[in-house]
């Protein structure tokens, strides 16, 4: 299967006031129709590295490496070429859907404007096709929800309408960030299971982007653990639920919330705090909160190395 | 029999023609953890503050320690406000981003113990900061200097400087990461043992819900469907909305409609996603009605749904 997206060596550093460094030196790739799972907590540069993408970072930020999109290099390319790839070909959904839809819009305008400006169709064309679309990702009772406005619209019809218009083009890859974490739970699972078929339907490619493990667990082919924006480790969901090799893995496991066993005493969690990344740790940046570091841990950055079926960055991994 | 420190009897509130809280009433202890469950738009936090007459309340009464919080005047309300406490869901954006951590909890000595010295105050604040894990050297930080868990300790230390009997939780740990929701949990936990405070948690999330109550609350479109021990109402539920929540937090979805608030239907409010559904549950809401040990549920079928 070739490539959808091929990043190398993506690296973003944020230059206003003391510098950040929010990704470093990452490098993934999505093949086509694939799902790929990004897990970390907030600020381990999950987002950053599409929105650098993207072209959509601040103007303080730098963005250096490659990023290739079927084929083609889209880092620092002109707003010309962005502007024909996003929205179209590479669709993002965000987290909050009310404050990505434009509030004094209607919903039908909304959705036929990226067609009306990617594919040059009639405003009424337009609307019928926005009309087709909130049909196959069920939204009920499409016809008068076009003339509605975002407000009118629950968080779970918003979300719905987000993933329609990213859809609209017929994209080969989709990023949807948090897709489901301002949603309720009983909405969260309608949503996942309409990503599922759409992946079906459509043939697109999805990375879904998430700080709960259990979230993406379901739906990703394969998973990429963030940490202090690196990559620590990479392998298939399955296998990697089963087997997690590097301990931050195993304990972001251990957090994801079980119904099915009996309550416990303390609720798991992670000690300690998400790292500092204007003042990174000089060793592995894990090892602070890492009940396994050992000396070398603290003085010694581990590389992410090659695994059978997957990649880690640790010194002592849990799993050969 | 403890007399409750809580009592809601029939609590209506209004916004303009939509009724967004109808006939809630119930009980919460002292030293419980109470815990409120429901979709977005349910009227969660709308009960939460209500409870603190934050918002205007159209009906009912909300007795704490048998007085009526409704129609006392202002003079009692403040003092009541001294034990009346609530944590909000977003850390950040609940915490004046021009003031220090130390400045925060400094305000509620100011305005309840004036009688205390600069240096008096100070020692509190430096207790508590470290009572909720942060250390006394956060008292010189400002809001966006911590991450979102840090902020959320500032807002439960805000919240215990006066020594509440209770505590309103309105989705404390949302926002965060799960790998943080443990951390703040587990805070609550202990500050619940060591002062005996009683707790009404709000939450959509089950799993953070089991974790603290004691007892569940269920609502739906601001109506209460189904009250119960926890351990029965994860073994047992009985209202078929319980049930649906339960199965969606395993993973099956619930189906495809989301009433929102402005179109309740008639009867029964879940009729319309409920699939035990007859016609004659379209006549009027069902009440509250026993069918176990401290076990109430507002459905007709409930006796049927149970065998």
């Amino acid at each position: 299967m070739p490539d959808v997206l091929n990043i190398e060596a993506l690296t973003i550093d944020f230059l206003k006031g003391e510098p950040i460094a929010a990704v470093r030196a990452v490098s993934l790739h999505v093949m086509q129709g694939e799902c790929v799972g990004i897990v970390g907590e907030s600020g381990s540069g999950k987002t950053q590295i599409f929105m650098g993408a993207l072209g959509l970072l601040p103007r303080s930020a730098r963005a250096a490496g490659s990023v290739r999109f079927e084929g083609e290099e889209i880092l620092g390319a002109p707003r010309a070429v962005l502007n024909r790839i996003r929205g179209s070909k590479l669709s993002m959904v965000f987290q909050d859907p009310m404050s990505s839809l434009t509030p004094h819009l209607r919903i039908g305008t909304q959705l036929a404007e990226v067609l009306v400006w990617h594919r040059r169709m009639s405003w009424r064309e337009a609307e019928q096709a926005a009309l087709r679309m909130l049909d196959r990702v069920r939204v009920p009772e499409a016809k008068r929800r076009l003339r509605q406005y975002p407000h009118q619209l629950s968080g779970g019809m918003r979300q719905r309408v987000m993933i329609a218009m990213g859809l609209l083009c017929q994209p080969s890859l989709m990023i949807a960030d948090e897709p489901t974490t301002a949603l309720d739970v009983t909405v969260q699972a309608q949503i996942i299971d309409l990503l599922r078929s759409l992946r079906h339907e459509f043939g697109t490619a999805f990375v879904l982007i998430s700080h709960d493990l259990g979230a993406v667990g379901g739906l990703a082919d394969r998973i990429l653990v963030m940490y202090a924006g690196r990559v620590v480790e990479t392998a298939a969901a399955a296998e990697l639920s089963r087997r997690p090799r590097h301990p931050y893995t195993a304990e972001l496991l251990r957090c994801v919330p079980d119904l099915s066993a009996p309550p416990l005493e303390r609720m798991p969690s992670l000690p300690g705090q998400p790292p500092d990344a204007a003042h990174p740790a000089p060793g592995c940046e894990f090892a602070p909160r890492c009940r396994y570091a050992l000396e070398r841990c603290r003085e010694q950055r581990p590389p992410l190395r090659e695994m059978a079926g997957g990649q880690v960055a640790c010194h002592f991994p849990l799993a050969p | 029999m403890i007399e409750p420190l809580l009592q809601v009897r029939d609590l209506c509130v209004r916004f303009g023609a939509v009724s967004v809280l109808q006939d809630v009433s119930f009980d919460l202890l002292g030293g419980e953890t109470l815990g409120l469950v429901g979709e977005s738009g349910a009227g969660k936090s709308t009960l939460a503050r209500a409870l603190l007459r934050l918002i205007p309340v159209s009906g009912g009464e909300v007795l704490w320690r048998g007085r009526n919080l409704l129609s006392c005047g202002a003079a009692e309300m403040r003092n009541h406000r001294r034990e009346l406490q609530i944590v909000f869901q977003d850390p950040l954006t609940s915490l004046n981003p021009r003031m220090t951590a130390g400045q925060i909890l400094a305000e509620p000595l100011k305005i309840f113990e004036r009688a205390l010295s600069a240096r008096e105050r100070q020692l509190r604040i430096d207790a508590m900061l470290e009572r909720v894990g942060l250390g006394s050297a956060a008292a010189r930080r400002y809001p966006r200097e911590f991450s979102g868990g840090q902020c959320q300790r500032v807002g439960i230390a805000r919240a215990m400087m006066l020594n509440p009997k209770l505590l309103v939780c309105d989705e404390p740990v949302s926002s965060l990461d799960v790998s943080i929701q443990g951390q703040i949990v587990n805070l609550l936990l202990d500050l619940q043992r060591e002062f005996g405070i009683a707790m009404l948690f709000i939450s959509h999330n089950l799993a953070v819900v089991r974790h603290l109550s004691h007892r569940v609350l269920v609502i739906y479109l601001g109506r209460l469907v189904e009250i119960a021990p926890r351990d029965t109402l994860f073994a047992a539920p009985v209202h078929p909305y319980t049930r649906a929540l339960l199965a969606a937090a395993f993973g099956v979805a619930l189906g495809p409609a989301e009433p929102p608030a402005a179109e309740v239907p008639s009867g029964c409010v879940f009729r319309d996603r409920c699939p035990h559904a007859q016609d004659p549950c379209a006549a009027a809401q069902p009440a509250l009605e026993a069918v176990g040990p401290e076990h109430f549920v507002a459905c007709r079928r409930a006796r049927e749904l149970m065998s």
